[in-house]
């Protein structure tokens, strides 16, 4: 038996943010162009891809998370949806959380800086994988996936 | 049988005499010591025979002591189940394990197939081929099938634990041998991250490795393949006991370090797989591990100096060694065992060996030309050294053959990898004589002289290959089976070639090379899989109200990756009469569907309604804000490939809905259009379909049910007609609410968020309890869907649908904007009067089954069959009208409606009528309440 203890962290604000094709649209002010590790301690901002942000927060709500970002000015070529029901977010910890992480995904996650995150496959299923510190990790996945996910890594 | 002279010796470093263990072969018990192979202890109770050959049933010894081994193959049986074709000299004794022999019955001492081997030259290579050609090979066929094959494969689910691990690597070593072992020091010591794999269990020197730098050993482990960009897999066993276990290793490297050594070939000669020849190194490492010696008399037969490292073991062990027979003309070795007194023939051919059950005598013809006869109870033989070159194979490395060092040595070896120590062809002293040419040492019997132990191929194969010109090495390999037994040739391959060469005249360079590819040995499907099985297997979604699912009784099943309530029986009621009391439900009062899968996809920004239009094959533009309209998606070739509805929220924002198990296709079909074809579009493509969870409440209590809930959106029809979107809340939550219906019956999909979709569920049960609600899965929506006529994209279409088949030919026509598929509509063979299109189907006889897949015919068919007008795609039993309906594509099936034809079903025929789709309330009244 692996010693990794796998727990739901709940009311995690999950907004996707997609910058619209407009030839005066500029990307957010400080947001990644790509893939990087995450600096902000409140407001988790993710690169997806060119012009797409997941942001996350563990104290906002969705709703003010939305509110915020309407009313920024550097925001306002962008559309904004509230995933918050979407995705579940499990915090992997303990000894054998990266053994079991390795298991089934084929990432170097063993030199992951801590804060680094990618999107990936982990056990035949998309998720977002963020290494939180050593031996902490936190992954957010569909939620329709997440049962399976979580019986995968026990 | 016990051989004469074997022995334990007291010496023997890998084995603990303090820990003896009982074993069982062919339902005899043995004893042997922890630490030993299943082969060593076989070895040291001097079981000398442990098998039958594949071909011609001839007793087979243990022939090595490595994973090369083409004869000791052995099923184990444990409780859980029996594991076939398991390489006796790699298998590590555990206490109690039980093992049992291969392809001899009704004894591994009396075996009846050994009559091939008598009727030998009626059965040469291909024999099958030729002789079982009439009346038909498939008369044979079975029965050939049957002799064929090496153990019997369980059929048990293997119970046995495996798991996968991935790893990253600077550097990977795969070998655990000298210079392994150097090229992982010396990486480690420049701080890069170094894995070592070893096959061995138990290699001593691997622990002066330890504290070297970032360096993993890995024993027990053997590389299975390297694929592309030096990805690189390997098994490794973790426990040898009843409950295995093994770890399946994915580690991705940047350089790879092959230290595989090499392979000690066999010598080919007439007997020269008679129990009790055993390779001289194989003879060596049971002398110096296992403390076995295998002979009291031992001749040693060799074509490299190696062999007498092994002469001198054995002596060193008390072994008499009756004579050292060279192949070779000179070699210094030879010289110097003479000087140690030992008997010494260079020069030599060997003719043959005798014995019974086990070699007692070897045949030989000295230099003069006179023959001698060598006494002996045991042979080492030695052929000379092929370097394991696989893994170069596999990486895309190319071979060649070295003439002077008389082995296929490296010629193109890739950036990323780096060949060392004897698996380059490097001999194991640089003052060594070099060994004999491979193959070429036979003389009388080819038809006896062994070339692929574990096919049983000879010599005369191969020559009769040539006769048939099958020169290509390719042809040899296919025709004759050399090298494609699960060994892959390990001890054949390079014997072959040269014999091939040889009966071609050519070199062996020019002869060329079969291509090594992975596995480089036999791998468990159970450590493939690893914890990919039952549950896991593949990712199942799960609805937001599975819990509640569950607790109401729920029948699951896998539709499109989700798991989905297919029916909600009660306590002793049969399938049929669950969905029929589910549809008389739905049809009567009210029923409860959860279809939260239905995929879901919000289209925003100044140019969604272009982008929609695009996509969709009928008009979309027109659609005014709150309202819902059907429509169907085409591919390039006009082909349908998805359907749904799609709303209007606003003036930039459509929500288009897509079949359950379309949401992620459909998602990527809007991006790829519009990223890679539509640059310029102002449009915003964002999957919702897990964020709203979707409960489908329909029937004729529907709205009286909803409206027991508090909510802010009008129910009323005036308000809210059919074919219209609302915003609001419910319950205190975000809900948008449609009115479309797959069941034709006045439905409201009620979108909320997954999170709160279980609290409006029961919502809803509870306000449905004085309507009669009930919960319907899968199977009734499918039924209530063909009473009315609906069609479902996948069942009733197939690759060739186009809108006109189905009815929707005048939307598409009037369409004045272009969309995906269109130019294809225009093609002649879309427009061709015969299309099948979609109708209806009844059998006179209603009580009559009507099967899915029956097809239509307009006469009786005949025994050579008749021609097919199409086929029934849906039907199912209507409650609701006691009778079979169905539907069906069918050759000009709108212009036919009312047409008598025949309904063909797996050798029955029955009278049927060609109707309109619409079996219930053609009229749509039930819809628009």
């Amino acid at each position: 038996m692996r010693d990794v203890r796998i727990r739901e962290i709940e009311s995690i604000a999950c907004v996707r943010v997609q910058q619209r094709r407009r030839e005066d649209s500029a990307p957010p002010a400080g947001w990644p162009g790509e893939a990087s590790l995450l600096d902000g301690a409140e407001l988790r901002v993710h690169w997806s891809g060119p012009q797409d942000w997941l942001v996350t927060s563990d104290s906002d709500s969705p709703v003010s998370l939305l509110a915020d970002f309407r009313a920024r000015d550097d925001l306002r070529h962008c559309i904004f949806t509230d995933l918050s029901d979407a995705l579940t977010c499990y915090a992997l910890e303990g000894p054998d959380a990266l053994r079991a992480l390795s298991a089934d995904c084929g990432l170097d996650l063993d030199r992951f800086a801590v804060r680094q995150y990618a999107q990936t496959l982990l056990h035949q299923v998309p998720v977002l994988i963020t290494r939180e510190a050593e031996g902490e990790w936190r992954l957010l996945i569909d939620r329709s996936l997440a049962t399976f996910l979580e019986d995968s890594l026990r | 049988m016990t051989a004469p002279g074997a022995l334990r010796l007291s010496s023997g470093s890998a084995i603990d005499r303090a820990r003896p263990m009982t074993f069982s072969f062919d339902g005899k018990s043995y004893s042997g010591f922890a630490g030993d192979t299943l082969a060593s202890a076989l070895l040291a109770n001097g079981i000398r025979v442990v098998g039958r050959s594949f071909k011609y049933h001839r007793p087979r010894g243990v022939l090595t002591a490595g994973i090369e081994e083409p004869n000791a193959l052995v099923t184990l049986v444990r409780a859980s189940g029996s594991e076939p074709n398991v390489r006796a000299t790699t298998q590590l004794l555990y206490e109690g394990l039980v093992a049992q022999s291969q392809n001899a019955w009704p004894s591994l001492r009396f075996d009846v197939g050994r009559i091939a081997d008598a009727l030998h030259a009626f059965l040469p290579a291909g024999f099958y081929n030729k002789t079982f050609m009439w009346p038909s090979w498939h008369v044979f066929e079975p029965w050939i099938r049957r002799a064929a094959g090496l153990g019997v494969a369980p059929v048990e689910p293997d119970v046995a634990s495996y798991d996968w691990r991935n790893a990253h690597c600077d550097v990977l070593v795969i070998g655990g041998g000298r210079s392994g072992r150097e090229a992982a020091r010396q990486a480690a010591t420049l701080d890069q991250r170094v894995i070592l794999i070893e096959q061995e269990g138990w290699v001593p020197a691997l622990e002066s490795l330890d504290g070297a730098g970032h360096l993993t050993t890995l024993s027990s482990t053997r590389c299975i393949g390297i694929y592309d960009h030096s990805v690189v897999t390997a098994v490794q066993h973790v426990s040898a006991d009843a409950e295995q276990r093994e770890h399946y290793w994915r580690i991705r490297a940047r350089r790879i370090v092959v230290a595989t050594g090499a392979i000690e070939q066999p010598l080919v000669f007439s007997g020269n797989d008679r129990p009790g020849i055993v390779l001289s190194a194989a003879m060596r490492k049971y002398l110096d591990r296992y403390g076995v010696v295998l002979g009291r008399r031992v001749a040693v037969l060799t074509a490299s100096d190696e062999a007498y490292d092994t002469a001198y073991a054995l002596v060193d062990g008390g072994v008499e060694v009756t004579a050292i027979v060279d192949v070779r003309a000179t070699s210094r070795a030879a010289e110097s065992a003479a000087l140690r007194g030992l008997v010494v023939h260079v020069g030599c051919q060997i003719i043959g060996t005798s014995g019974t059950r086990g070699v007692r005598r070897v045949a030989i013809r000295l230099a003069d030309g006179s023959r001698r006869h060598i006494d002996c109870d045991a042979v080492a033989m030695c052929g000379g050294f092929a370097p394991a070159l696989h893994f170069l194979a596999h990486a895309g490395g190319r071979l060649a053959f070295d003439e002077g060092r008389g082995a296929l040595v490296p010629n193109l070896v890739p950036a990323a990898m780096e060949i060392v120590g004897r698996a380059s062809g490097r001999p194991l002293r640089a003052d060594a004589t070099p060994d004999a040419a491979p193959g070429s040492h036979h003389q009388s019997d080819p038809s006896r002289a062994w070339v692929d132990f574990q096919h049983d191929v000879t010599v005369s194969d191969i020559e009769l290959a040539v006769r048939e010109n099958f020169v290509s090495v390719e042809h040899l390999k296919r025709y004759t089976t050399t090298g494609m037994a699960p060994d892959q040739g390990k001890t054949s391959n390079v014997n072959a070639l040269a014999i091939l060469a040889r009966s071609t005249n050519r070199t062996i360079d020019a002869t060329g090379t079969t291509t090594f590819r992975p596995p480089y040995a036999p791998v468990a499907f159970g450590a493939i899989a690893g914890g990919r099985s039952n549950g896991l297997f593949r990712p199942i979604r799960r609805l937001p109200t599975h819990a509640r699912q569950i607790a109401l009784g729920a029948v699951f099943e896998d539709f499109a990756g989700w798991q989905r309530p297919v029916r909600y029986p009660l306590r002793g009621e049969a399938e049929v009469e669950t969905v029929s009391r589910e549809m008389r439900a739905v049809r009567e009062r009210v029923g409860l569907f959860e279809a939260s899968p239905l995929g879901k996809i919000l289209i925003r920004g100044s140019d969604a309604a272009a982008l929609v239009e695009r996509v969709y094959a009928n008009s979309m533009r027109t659609l005014q804000a709150g309202r819902v309209r059907y429509g169907l998606m085409l591919n390039e070739k006009g082909i349908v490939i998805d359907d749904g509805v799609c709303a209007r929220l606003d003036a930039d924002t459509y929500w288009v809905g897509t079949t359950s198990g379309g949401a992620d296709r459909i998602t990527r079909w809007f991006e790829e259009w519009l990223q890679c074809e539509w640059t310029t579009l102002d449009a915003v493509v964002t999957p919702v379909t897990t964020q709203w969870a979707t409960i489908a409440l329909t029937g004729p209590n529907a709205r009286a049910v909803l409206s027991q809930l508090a909510g802010s959106i009008d129910l009323s029809p005036e308000a809210f007609p059919h074919m219209h979107v609302r915003d609001g809340t419910l319950l205190g939550m975000s809900a948008r609410i449609a009115r479309v219906s797959f069941t034709g019956e006045l439905t409201y999909e009620i979108n909320v968020p997954a999170s709160r979709a279980t609290e409006l569920w029961d919502a809803l049960m509870n306000a449905g309890a004085q309507h009669g609600i009930t919960p319907f899965g899968v199977d009734a929506i499918d039924a209530l869907r063909v009473e009315k006529g609906y069609l479902h994209v996948g069942s009733d279409t197939d690759g060739t649908t186009i809108p006109a088949d189905v009815g929707f030919g005048d939307a598409v026509t009037k369409k004045l904007s272009d969309f995906v598929g269109r130019r294809s509509l225009r093609l002649a063979e879309n427009e061709r009067t015969d299309r099948f299109q979609f109708v209806g189907v009844q059998l006179d006889d209603g009580a009559a089954p009507l099967v899915v897949g029956s097809h239509v015919l307009n006469e009786r068919p005949t025994r050579v069959g008749g021609r097919t007008h199409g086929y029934v795609t849906s039907a199912c039993w209507s409650p609701t009208l006691s009778r079979y309906v169905g539907l069906g594509l069918i050759e000009r099936g709108r212009e036919r409606i009312g047409e008598s034809v025949l309904v063909f079903d797996a050798g029955r025929t029955f009278p049927g009528t060609i109707v309109e789709p619409q079996h219930l309330d053609p009229a749509g009244g039930r819809l628009h309440a």
